[in-house]
């Protein structure tokens, strides 16, 4: 990393956004299904297109800056690597759900990544981070327009599960109290209040519920908290989805493109990996 | 996420009301009516108009909905504007 570049620090924040979105687009490609008109269909289309377009130009920043091997974030990890929100380790349980854990992990991410360009005087960063806000902004009105569409018992089933989803979405910017860095604790005020302005305008929640959510991230044990990884220590994006990310079969790794380096070779031209470029940092 | 798990309800459900889309590229042009989209509030409906009518730099794009127009002279079969 040259001088004048970020500290080790956002990098660690960059990678669980980019991990978050390489989730939620895939998110998108299993209910894009699901819309409820053709009009959703074509909006989740779009927004797949542009979730992953961020994730791969994430990638492609934070492999530059930390000297990995290019792809080797979207190849050459394993599933206990992955440091995605867990609020999108349980699958929606019905468009209800969708909806409601799909807006509050779309204002994380913008939360998180406005921060960081707050914070930033890095012009590249900023300029990937400026595109992706107006990408994010068409993401923000359709989830928007999608819970103020709801009728029963989608809008029942929604309310039901904002608790949980927005819980574990607040949970992913780490302790409150002392926050693990600067950045986060910024970046969670920012959300808290957002999302308790979307839950209001969208009817599925009200402050109390919000203040109660809260409260309860709050209390909860942070021992096993793992802050570079934004989530438990030990913990994994579950195997079924993990493995419809990034296909592992034999087949599927025999039909991907040939790349600058191969796992299967042991060998990288870089050396090490991303856990070893941040364990560095703290070193 | 294995499987799937939402159950299709696509064309089951009426998409709300038509918005009229209207756009200009320099300050000299009036403003175009470049189509319609149905949406079941305002929020879906920027969004699509937004991303449906996205071919060009725009220097002013709006919607309305097709119900607040005032209907001046009718269409001699339906009375509705935009209506074939």
């Amino acid at each position: 990393m040259g001088e004048g570049m970020l500290s080790r620090s956002p990098m660690v924040d960059l990678l669980a956004l980019a991990d978050t979105k390489w989730v939620l687009g895939h998110w998108y490609i299993k209910v894009m299904q699901n819309g409820r008109s053709v009009g959703d269909f074509c909006s989740l289309a779009g927004m797949v297109q542009e979730e992953l377009g961020q994730t791969r130009a994430l990638f492609r920043y934070l492999e530059d800056e930390c000297g990995l091997p290019s792809a080797s974030l979207e190849h050459e990890r394993e599933k206990h690597q992955c440091n995605s929100m867990v609020v999108l380790d349980l699958p929606p349980s019905g468009w209800g759900d969708f909806v409601v854990t799909a807006a509050v992990a779309e204002l994380a991410t913008y939360c998180l990544a406005e921060t960081v360009a707050a914070s930033s005087s890095e012009e590249e960063l900023n300029g990937l981070l400026l595109k992706s806000f107006q990408e994010e902004y068409f993401h923000q009105l359709l989830t928007t327009g999608w819970i103020k569409a709801l009728e029963d018992p989608d809008r029942r089933k929604a309310s039901e599960c904002f608790r949980s989803r927005f819980g574990q979405a607040v949970r992913w910017f780490g302790p409150p109290e002392p926050p693990a860095r600067a950045l986060l604790s910024g970046a969670r005020a920012l959300f808290v209040e957002r999302v308790a302005q979307f839950a209001v305008d969208g009817g599925i929640a009200d402050g109390h519920a919000l203040s109660a959510a809260i409260d309860e991230t709050t209390s909860e044990d942070w021992e096993n908290w793992d802050s570079n990884r934004q989530r438990e220590a030990g913990s994994s994006v579950p195997g079924s989805l993990w493995s419809f990310m990034v296909p592992c079969s034999e087949a599927a790794v025999l039909a991907r493109r040939p790349r600058e380096v191969f796992l299967s070779d042991d060998f990288s031209t870089a050396g090490k990996s991303f856990d070893e470029y941040v364990r560095e940092g703290e070193g | 996420m294995g499987g799937k798990l939402l159950k299709s309800r696509l064309g089951s459900q009426s998409e709300g009301q038509w918005y009229e889309v209207l756009a200009r590229r320099t300050p000299k042009e009036f403003l175009t009516h470049l189509g319609s989209v149905e949406a079941a509030n305002e929020e879906l409906a920027k969004a699509r108009a937004i991303k449906i009518y996205d071919e060009h730099d725009w220097i002013e794009f709006c919607i309305f909905p097709r119900a607040s127009s005032i209907l001046l002279i009718p269409h001699r079969s339906h009375g509705e504007i935009g209506v074939c």
